[in-house]
């Protein structure tokens, strides 16, 4: 908690501090920086590019995170799958992020996820090993049960605990990174299912006999992401999450990043051709004042890549 | 002339060396080891070979006839150097003399009745269908038990708390590793064998080779006609005894100055035993049969060897191996490439190392799953593991040919069993919420969510394209009895090909924002 009030203030402090400090050619973020958009949407470069763009006209990374933190990147990692299955977070965008975070003086970064495939193979083959040690980033084993520790969900309605990994717990600033698929149980998997990925396996078989929409809404109740990058750019559009092959993937070319899990949520099914309101999670969340899915109500900001 | 007293030293380095390797395969809990490894090592391994050649008749199965040929030459250099039981039967006896010294060894009389009998059961126990006599005293799979079951723990609680120590530092190049692949039933067993087999070789050095080994009774009857034996120089003998003092197997009888080349593990301890060089390899032609003793004294039994070895190559198209399984509820599933429950039960002498290195656990020991012959043959648990889609890492491993090679491809049609849903027993069903962790985890989407009631959906299995991998019964969140399973292929089929269509037009994404 203290932690988290430290962030908060440190991120205020950030945007005085770089509303200040940008010059040059940050002129332009500094112009966008003024606005605070509750979420941007971009299209039309790679998942790196994208990011650039994005996270420049929300005022660069340094907003989130302050010289020295730690920071956890969690990507979906979940399948032993090569990239161009889709089936796991783009690696080039993880690198990207993480080379972000220690531009803005990240002491660390993290990187992991409680895959379901073995997880050695996982990272191996879904490029994200590669990424993280092209960034210097750090990439993390979640595969036992002794790196996840047990918290109460105070405000939960289904979801009343679970047993979360230390580096959620410890680290400064969390940075979710799903990636947009279909999804058999959920309908989609965006970023409040990621983070199926940050509690242990005796958890997830907890929430899938315990009305597991609602436990997916519950728990950002405990700890929301502090920023969520949703990576849209080559999208699983049937068989997910797994898939079975290249034939399941469409390139949709396109990236959401939003402070705001719920909003972040809404627009990715949009982006799928989905109404938010339709998966039963977003909404249980938008309900519950995790987040805001009217879109219409929020401002966002559009960037196009040409 | 080479020097008698070398041989020792070279059978001591080259069956450490292979040890060595052998611990290496059996332990190897992050596939480090290149496959090569395992090749070159089983190829020699007798049992395995023979039972694999007994069904596969081919080079990569011949390692048995290179053992016997050897044999044929010098005698069973197998049990010194190759089998990974006799090391360890060494090495135990070199440990408990540092503890308490060793009285040292007295010739006794051979126990033929008993070590040919049970090389004879064996063989026509296996003739027909029934490998349980292998399973229980082949001294590769038993050393392969005791490795994986009992050293490999520790190993990997090694590992584990090394690791946690340098994680602390931010360190991950070692990992935690899960215990995954270790079976309460298989460290009874193992514990068990090991127990009588440190008994055994602390009171008398290779008894288990000379009673109970198929392998080592094999060889003792080959090794009767081997081209060079270990013989006295009557007239250079001093009658000293200290080479019978340093015969672990018991076989030489200085009183006689006789060896008894049948139970002789070729280990040369008495070549370097021996002050006045009496001992010598020599030539069998110089044997005077009179002099000796014949170890095998019923010739008719001698014929029911060569008789039974005979049947071994030319009656294993006969299985009469009554499927004890078909008794069960289930049918159990054997891995992919075993083709069916009978070539997999009859071939398979429960090693365990496709079990050690099979990447996620799901290949367990059984207990009596197979029937009472089967016992500790490997299951497909899919209570601890899934069959990784594109793995096939067992049939590469498997030295008896109970797991033919396959490739990844054909694996990946190879139906091994196939998924059974109970609606009944489904949480959508039960309590009309949304789950579906059956089909996320599918790799041909053969169980797939269809529309349900209240825009739920519900699993609905393909049969025609599911391969039996178990990735929907391992993450079934319903206890006690899970809402899908996998039954059992007894022969194993091909699934059709997931598939593939085109995606619709409805399907792409419009170029604009959607908001």
């Amino acid at each position: 908690m203290e932690r988290r009030e430290f962030l908060k203030k440190s991120m205020a402090a950030g945007i005085t501090l770089g509303s200040t400090l940008a010059t040059g050619s940050y002129e332009k973020l500094f112009a966008e920086s003024h606005t605070p958009y509750d979420l941007v949407a971009i299209k039309g470069g790679t998942p790196d590019t994208m990011f650039d763009r994005g996270i420049k006209s929300l005022g660069g990374m340094e907003k989130f995170i302050k010289k020295g933190n730690t920071v956890v990147v969690k990507p979906n990692i979940g399948w032993a799958a090569t990239p161009e299955r889709a089936a796991n977070t783009n690696p080039k965008l993880v690198k990207r992020i993480i080379e972000h975070c220690y531009k803005a003086g990240a002491k660390q970064v993290y990187v992991f996820d409680n895959t379901c495939n073995n997880w050695t193979e996982c990272y191996e083959k879904s490029g994200i090993k590669q990424a993280t040690i092209d960034a210097k980033g750090k990439i993390v084993p979640g595969n036992r049960e002794k790196y996840y520790h047990e918290v109460k969900i105070r405000k939960g309605k289904s979801l009343k605990s679970a047993k979360v990994h230390e580096l959620i717990l410890e680290s400064d600033v969390f940075i979710n990174v799903p990636i947009l698929k279909n999804h058999g149980s959920t309908k989609l998997t965006i970023a409040m299912k990621n983070l199926m990925g940050i509690v242990w396996d005796t958890d997830r078989r907890f929430w899938h006999s315990n009305n597991l929409h609602q436990c997916i809404a519950d728990f950002p109740t405990f700890r929301k992401p502090d920023l969520n990058i949703v990576d849209a750019y080559n999208i699983m559009k049937r068989n997910g999450p797994r898939g079975v092959s290249v034939d399941d993937v469409i390139k949709a070319g396109s990236q959401i990043i939003s402070t705001d899990i719920v909003a972040a949520d809404a627009a990715a099914a949009k982006i799928f051709g989905i109404l938010p309101a339709d998966i039963p999670h977003i909404r249980y969340a938008h309900e519950m004042g995790t987040g805001n899915m009217n879109l219409e109500k929020l401002n966002i900001n559009k960037i196009r890549i040409s | 002339m080479i020097n008698m007293s070398r041989l020792k030293k070279v059978r001591v380095v080259v069956s450490l060396l292979l040890f060595f390797v052998f611990t290496l395969i059996f332990t190897d809990f992050r596939n480090l080891i290149p496959e090569i490894f395992n090749k070159i090592y089983l190829y020699l391994q007798i049992i395995p070979s023979i039972i694999y050649f007994s069904s596969n008749i081919s080079l990569a199965a011949s390692g048995f006839i290179f053992i016997l040929a050897v044999t044929l030459l010098w005698g069973r250099l197998y049990c010194s150097t190759i089998c990974p039981l006799g090391t360890l039967q060494d090495v135990i006896y070199r440990i408990s003399g540092k503890i308490k010294k060793n009285k040292g060894f007295r010739f006794k009389e051979p126990k033929n009745l008993t070590r040919y009998s049970i090389l004879i059961l064996s063989v026509i126990a296996f003739l027909f269908g029934y490998v349980l006599p292998i399973t229980i005293l082949d001294p590769f799979s038993n050393s392969g038990r005791i490795f994986s079951s009992l050293i490999k723990p520790v190993i990997i609680a090694i590992n584990n708390s090394a690791s946690s120590i340098l994680e602390n530092y931010d360190i991950f190049i070692l990992y935690q590793v899960d215990y995954i692949s270790i079976s309460i039933i298989s460290v009874i067993f193992s514990f068990v064998f090991l127990f009588i087999l440190i008994w055994m070789s602390i009171s008398g050095g290779r008894t288990f080779c000379n009673t109970l080994c198929p392998a080592g009774s094999l060889l003792a009857f080959f090794s009767k006609f081997s081209g060079y034996k270990i013989k006295f120089d009557e007239e250079t003998c001093s009658t000293c005894g200290l080479c019978e003092k340093a015969c672990k197997a018991s076989c030489i009888d200085i009183t006689t100055k006789n060896v008894d080349f049948t139970r002789c593990i070729a280990c040369f301890n008495c070549f370097n035993a021996c002050p006045s060089s009496a001992l010598n390899y020599e030539p069998n032609i110089y044997r005077k049969k009179a002099d000796r003793k014949p170890a095998v004294t019923d010739t008719g039994k001698r014929k029911l060897i060569f008789a039974s070895f005979a049947g071994l190559f030319g009656l294993t198209g006969i299985n009469p191996f009554k499927n004890i399984v078909e008794q069960n509820e289930r049918t159990p599933v054997t891995p992919p490439g075993s083709i069916n429950i009978k070539n997999f039960s009859r071939s398979c002498t429960a090693c365990h190392l496709c079990v050690s290195q099979c990447p996620t656990g799901v290949l367990q020991p059984s207990l009596f799953e197979y029937g009472l012959s089967g016992m500790l043959q490997p299951i497909m648990d899919y209570h601890s593991g899934r069959c990784s889609f594109e793995c096939v890492k067992c049939s590469r491993v498997c030295p008896t040919g109970a797991i033919v090679e396959i490739d990844s491809e054909i694996k990946k049609t190879t139906q091994i069993g196939v998924a059974k849903f109970l609606k009944e027993k489904c949480i959508v069903y039960t309590k009309g919420t949304a789950c579906g962790a059956c089909s996320e985890h599918c790799p041909t989407k053969s169980v797939k969510m269809v529309p349900y009631k209240n825009s739920l959906t519900i699993p609905k299995v393909n049969e025609r394209i599911c391969i039996g991998c178990g990735a929907c019964e391992l993450p079934c969140p319903v206890r006690p009895v899970r809402a899908i399973y996998v039954e059992g292929n007894p022969e194993h089929k091909t699934a059709e090909m997931p598939e593939s269509s085109q995606l619709k037009k409805s399907d792409f994404i419009n170029d604009d924002f959607p908001f």
